[in-house]
């Protein structure tokens, strides 16, 4: 009775130990990585699920509202708008993870405040049009690749997904230029239609 | 031989009081909880006097107080109201990780004392963060970027009587959970519940 009492507490002492070894050493927490599939500007990638093309790219200091008696805003560092045609190839699909990776492998996200896309939805064989805005270290822009796939609404992973990886063609001229840009666009979201990114001048605001 | 051990630890345990094993049984189990962290130790954290220009880590952000002013109208984002004033806090604020971090975390590491709280018409928030440099007002879902450094204005709604040189400022700071094996939430800031630094800051009043 003794030994098998004992030999029940070896193996919940045992089992215990076995899954805190599973759990720190096997770091069965992280996520899957995704899928990258390279690509550049002009280029369309061909992802399992849909067609993603970064049709143009640019830098702004400032992105102004669609609405005019709305304040524009002002990047932190320096913003890159990138313009994307997305078509879902089997089923409607929404993309909803728009992110930059810079050279060293750190992830920016889409700017709320600028007012742009922040995901787009294309039904199956429909191109659908928008425009993501992205506040980046002007040091940081050489190197830039636009990342896009359908991610997760509820873990913000891309957990194993087929991501475009797009290398948005900006070298150190590119950065050293940019860096010092006063361009101001009016902030576009999603379209049916194909986005021309319009140039505004900004009014002052009596403070 | 082999017998006679259990025997006496049979014979210690019931020479025990209830109080004395119920002791025993905590001390164990706190014995057995290392292997999964239960000897990790809380830091051991100083509360400085909070000042402004001084940069505090908050984990995720450097956060520098540049002034704090009450005025009774912010043109031209708040009109002057009668019944409240507004309590500018002015910050710098950088995100010197390497992700995108949310500007919710900067907002609710602020907590106060006889501050004369009133709240905003018909929202929760108790703060309004607007960007210094363009007057827009970051919403909720906005994150900052790697890198990038913001003037931001954290605005607080307050009696018009509210005694300024009794009011006092905390700002609190952040630990990083990699793991959590209670929720499916990894690899995010949980807010400390000392704070990193408080007290009274000057406070300037624009008539």
């Amino acid at each position: 009775m003794r030994a098998r009492r004992a030999t029940s507490t070896a193996a919940i002492l045992a089992a215990l130990a076995v899954g805190n070894v599973i759990n720190t050493r096997l770091d069965a927490n992280s996520p899957l990585e995704p899928v990258a599939e390279p690509g550049g500007v002009g280029e369309v990638t061909h992802l399992t699920y849909g067609d993603v093309e970064v049709t143009d790219v640019r830098p702004a200091e400032y992105v102004a509202s669609q609405l005019g008696d709305e304040l524009a805003s002002k990047a932190g560092g320096v913003y890159v708008l990138v313009t994307v045609t997305v078509t879902a190839t089997r089923e409607p699909t929404s993309f909803l993870a728009a992110y930059l990776e810079d050279s060293e492998g750190r992830q920016y996200r889409t700017s709320a405040k600028a007012g742009c896309a922040i995901n787009v939805r294309s039904g199956t064989g429909v191109p659908a049009y928008a425009v993501f805005c992205f506040d980046v270290p002007p040091d940081a822009l050489a190197g830039m690749r636009f990342q896009l796939s359908r991610g997760n609404l509820t873990f913000s992973t891309l957990a194993g997904d087929h991501l475009a990886d797009v290398d948005l063609g900006i070298d150190g001229d590119d950065e050293a230029s940019w860096h010092r840009t006063d361009a101001v666009y009016l902030a576009e979201t999603t379209s049916r239609e194909p986005i021309e990114l319009e140039a505004v001048t900004l009014d002052e605001v009596a403070p | 031989m082999r017998g006679r051990v259990p025997g006496r630890v049979r014979g210690l345990v019931a020479r025990r009081s209830p109080t004395q094993r119920l002791g025993a049984v905590a001390a164990l189990v706190v014995v057995l909880s290392a292997p999964f962290g239960g000897w990790r130790s809380a830091a051991d954290q100083e509360v400085v006097p909070l000042a402004l220009d001084q940069r505090l880590d908050l984990g995720p952000f450097h956060l520098t107080i540049d002034s704090v002013k009450q005025v009774t109208a912010l043109p031209p984002v708040l009109e002057a109201d009668p019944d409240a004033r507004y309590l500018v806090i002015r910050t710098t604020v950088t995100n010197h990780t390497d992700r995108a971090e949310s500007v919710t975390l900067a907002e609710a590491a602020f907590s106060g004392d006889h501050t004369g709280f009133l709240a905003w018409p018909d929202e929760e928030a108790q703060l309004r963060v607007y960007g210094v440099d363009d007057a827009v007002r970051l919403p909720s879902g906005e994150f900052v970027n790697p890198g990038i450094t913001l003037h931001l204005a954290f605005v607080l709604r307050q009696q018009p009587d509210t005694d300024l040189a009794a009011l006092t400022l905390g700002v609190r700071g952040y630990h990083f959970q990699e793991v959590d094996p209670q929720t499916l939430d990894p690899d995010r800031w949980v807010l400390d519940e000392t704070p990193i630094a408080e007290g009274h800051l000057p406070v300037e009043v624009d008539a």
